[in-house]
């Protein structure tokens, strides 16, 4: 990295951990490394420091401070004194970056045209700000931007820096009104750079964000009282008081012309759908006939033509994909009922018979379409288990009525639903009910394949056979340690694995389905959520595998670790989320396994001999 | 003797599609002085020989993508290179004198026609543009044959932007690129071809107060269309 990188990334968190994982990946993701990642944690004690020292031990971020902050605000200006980047973008906890190229686009913009700074598009839960206008009118009612997707020359953002009382909460967009009153040269990119978390942020609070730009509307213009203010406010949230907002037209510049900016972006906001069509018109005409007196009023109104366009094909193309999705969904589910019912004579004829072991597994928003897929196919095995728990998170999946029907229906066949309050991504299949392992054997499954019918009767047979041991559908042989003492790296194992006996060298990984034989899961060693995210945040095979190793757990390998025998097919909802890219593709297998080995090297100093001992000889 | 070829849409741009009724009409138009003509509709492509009209090497037809509007071709060479990916075609028709290349008989038949049009903007020849009149939905329109000619561009400039993304992606860029300043092309030639697009689509673009009216109305209603559905 240089010493004075183009790029400052700046991400402010206060106990929010497991969304800081998603950032940080993002960021990790990039094509470009020409930037500084900066860590402002506000004095968190959900162990966030800790996966701060994951990235820190990786090279990712160069600077973290962990100390409590007055606001966000004051977070963010903090970040701001410790960046040495050329431009500066924030890019909070449970942000991130709309794809891997964003860093490489922006700096091959601003690089070439003597530009401040770049405003690209935001994303939140399918909705889509769709900035246009470069014009101070953005401190007005707090006119909508992502601020993500804003990437400024440090120094003007050193001049002015956010306003950080502790009620404020658009610092943010009085900030880049005054830039552009200042001259500042801030294009706008029409595309989305950025994708803000789906958690609320502190705009949510309607109270305290109304209060806020209540005080910065009475602030910036000396002609609006309280009174005033809220009626604005009333008009940008509900499309009320357009009586008032037609005066306020009629006032003279600069206010007229802000609050015709903010009318227009408005008036193709949702809560504009029933404004009547009348004053649709009234509204409309006397903000166009103000802007288009301005210099370049007309260019403006073209370019707030040109991104409500853009704005609808992206809305169609979006559309298409889902319907595209749900018809390859219909087509996938058709085959597998096809597939089960050509199964259930061969599975009743199997002497079937029920055991006494928990499936567990977790998912996200894009894949709960399918996941009853995946769970119907562990319900069609020639030894079904108990019962099969899914893990949801809150701050993604609410409650059990946002999960599609059919998945609902399973509840009768033995599936149960759990809501933890925050996710812990793939770890949620079992942090919160490691207690299920005390005595009883507990298999863990992804939530994107479809299991063939013996795939648990495999893991139990083995299970019968080396009740201590791990066992796996699907191994990876490590092959060995090198001359100094570590791991060979991730790409040389040998996949899809198996051996003779148990062995520490194979490594489970839990798409294939793994059973954990009793006792292993509810160790407090293995549930360590600080030492989660300080070692292997992204990784859970890993993570578990490191754990065995410590305790000196063997795996064993089933018949169904060969070659693609351990599943049936995926499901059509896959390819989303999938860590693989970033773990495999962009090395960050190795550097976990570097980490867990550095966490073995702690707590259990002699886990090398062991292993070399049993294994190497062998 | 062949004067019409019909073939599949998935044909026209399917490697080896060059098939002998085609090689036929080819070496007529060149023989003859004819026009060598590829009808792209949404299903099939028709090939027909017609008489070359005069002092044109190439005429497109089609629909510019919004929201551009008619716009000439008498400006950079940077800019007609780029031209195409703005332009969606229903028809080309390729004069005698605007074949340079006959193709290899392994390449799709779509990518004789795409290879010929950029030899001929980059020939400055004479092409001509002609907007559909009749009032066929933009959707109709297939993007396949641009993209064809996008592949071809990104092969003669093996430009940063054009590697990391789709081809559906870089057209919508170009696209924002003629209103706002979004791309930076290493070359200069596209960069300059870049910044006279937007240029020309800024000057031909001024309007007035009940036009700009007209079109907020119209895409605000597409747009809350979203929310009502």
């Amino acid at each position: 990295m240089n010493a004075s990188p183009f790029f400052s990334i700046i991400t402010v968190a206060r106990n929010d951990a497991w969304s800081l994982i998603k950032t940080a990946r993002s960021v990790f993701e990039q094509n470009s490394r020409d930037f500084e990642y900066i860590i402002v944690d506000g004095a968190s004690d959900d162990h966030s420091q800790r996966l701060v020292e994951f990235w820190q031990t990786a090279g990712l971020v160069k600077a973290a401070i962990s100390e409590p902050d007055k606001s966000v605000y004051e977070a963010m200006n903090k970040g701001l004194r410790m960046a040495r980047g050329e431009f500066v973008c924030f890019l909070n906890a449970s942000d991130v970056f709309a794809d891997q190229n964003v860093l490489q686009h922006v700096q091959s913009l601003l690089g070439a045209q003597d530009l401040d700074g770049v405003l690209g598009w935001g994303e939140v839960n399918d909705q889509i700000w769709s900035s246009w206008t470069k014009h101070e009118a953005f401190k007005m009612a707090s006119l909508g931007f992502c601020h993500q997707a804003l990437f400024v020359r440090r120094a003007l953002l050193e001049r002015a820096p956010f306003d950080e009382r502790p009620f404020k909460t658009d610092s943010d967009t009085r900030q880049l009104g005054r830039l552009f009153a200042q001259g500042a040269k801030i294009d706008i990119v029409p595309e989305i750079l950025a994708v803000r978390g789906g958690e609320p942020g502190i705009s949510a609070n309607l109270e305290r964000s109304g209060r806020s730009i209540r005080n910065t509307l009475t602030e910036e213009y000396p002609e609006l009282d309280d009174v005033r203010a809220d009626q604005l406010i009333n008009f940008r949230r509900r499309c009320e008081n357009v009586d008032v907002v037609l005066a306020l037209l009629n006032e003279e510049q600069p206010l007229s012309g802000h609050v015709a900016r903010m009318v227009l972006d408005t008036l193709f906001l949702r809560q504009s759908v029933n404004v009547d069509t009348a004053i649709l018109d009234q509204l409309l005409s006397r903000a166009l006939d103000i802007v288009l007196q301005d210099d370049h009023g007309d260019q403006e109104i073209e370019q707030l033509v040109f991104a409500q366009k853009q704005r609808v094909q992206i809305l169609e193309q979006r559309k298409d994909a889902r319907r595209n999705f749900d018809k390859g969904i219909s087509i996938f589910e058709a085959e597998e009922e096809r597939r089960i019912a050509h199964l259930k004579p061969i599975i009743a004829a199997s002497n079937s018979r029920t055991s006494q072991f928990v499936v567990s597994l977790t998912s996200f928003p894009a894949r709960l379409k399918t996941v009853h897929l995946v769970i119907n196919s562990l319900f069609e095995q020639t030894c079904p288990p108990r019962e099969i728990h899914l893990w949801l998170g809150r701050d993604e999946v609410p409650n059990k009525n946002w999960l599609p029907k059919r998945l609902r229906a399973l509840e009768d066949r033995g599936a149960h639903f759990h809501f933890a309050e925050r996710t812990f991504h793939q770890y949620d299949k079992f942090l919160h009910n490691s207690e299920l392992n005390a005595n009883t054997p507990f298999v863990i499954v992804d939530d994107d394949a479809i299991y063939p019918p013996t795939s648990l009767e495999r893991l139990l047979d083995g299970h019968s056979k080396y009740p201590e041991a791990i066992i796996g559908n699907r191994c990876h042989n490590m092959i060995g340690l090198r001359e100094d003492g570590t791991f060979h790296p991730y790409r040389n194992w040998r996949r899809e694995a198996q051996m003779p006996e148990p062995s520490l060298l194979l490594l489970p990984t839990g798409v294939g389905g793994v059973l954990y034989p009793p006792g292993f899961l509810s160790d407090s060693m293995v549930t360590s959520i600080g030492d989660i995210l300080a070692y292997a945040p992204y990784a859970d095979d890993l993570w578990l595998k490191a754990c065995a190793l410590a305790r000196g757990v063997p795996t064993f390998a089933t018949s169904l670790s060969h070659k693609a025998d351990w599943y049936h097919r995926y499901t059509p909802s896959m390819r989303i989320g999938t860590l693989m890219e970033t773990n495999v593709e962009r090395g960050l297998n190795d550097v976990q396994l570097a980490r867990c080995l550095d966490w073995l090297d702690q707590v259990k100093p002699a886990w090398r001999e062991g292993l070399s001992a049993v294994e190497l000889a062998a | 003797m062949i004067d019409v070829s019909e073939l599949s849409l998935t044909a026209f741009f399917k490697s080896d599609s060059n098939t002998e009724d085609f090689r036929v009409l080819l070496r007529r138009c060149l023989a003859e002085r004819k026009a060598l003509v590829a009808d792209i509709g949404t299903e099939k492509v028709k090939i027909s020989l017609v008489n070359a009209p005069p002092q044109v090497d190439v005429a497109l037809h089609g629909r510019w993508r919004k929201p551009c509007s008619d716009m000439n071709l008498n400006t950079t060479p940077g800019a007609r290179l780029l031209t195409p990916l703005l332009f969606r075609m229903s028809r080309i028709q390729l004069s005698y004198s605007g074949i340079h290349t006959v193709g290899r008989s392994h390449r799709a038949i779509a990518d004789f026609f795409a290879r010929n049009l950029l030899t001929a903007l980059v020939t400055n020849m004479s092409i001509t543009i002609c907007r559909d009149t009749d009032d066929v939905s933009q959707g109709l329109y297939n993007h396949s044959f641009q993209m064809q000619y996008f592949y071809i561009l990104k092969s003669l400039f093996p430009e940063s932007i054009f590697q990391n993304r789709s081809a559906g992606d870089l057209m919508n860029l170009v696209l924002a690129n003629t209103f706002l300043p979004v791309i930076q092309f290493d070359d200069q030639l596209l960069n300059q071809g870049a910044m006279s697009l937007r240029d020309d689509l800024t000057n031909t673009s001024r309007k007035n107060f009940s036009v700009f009216k007209t079109e907020l109305l119209d895409v605000r209603r597409s747009m809350l269309s979203h929310y009502q559905a």
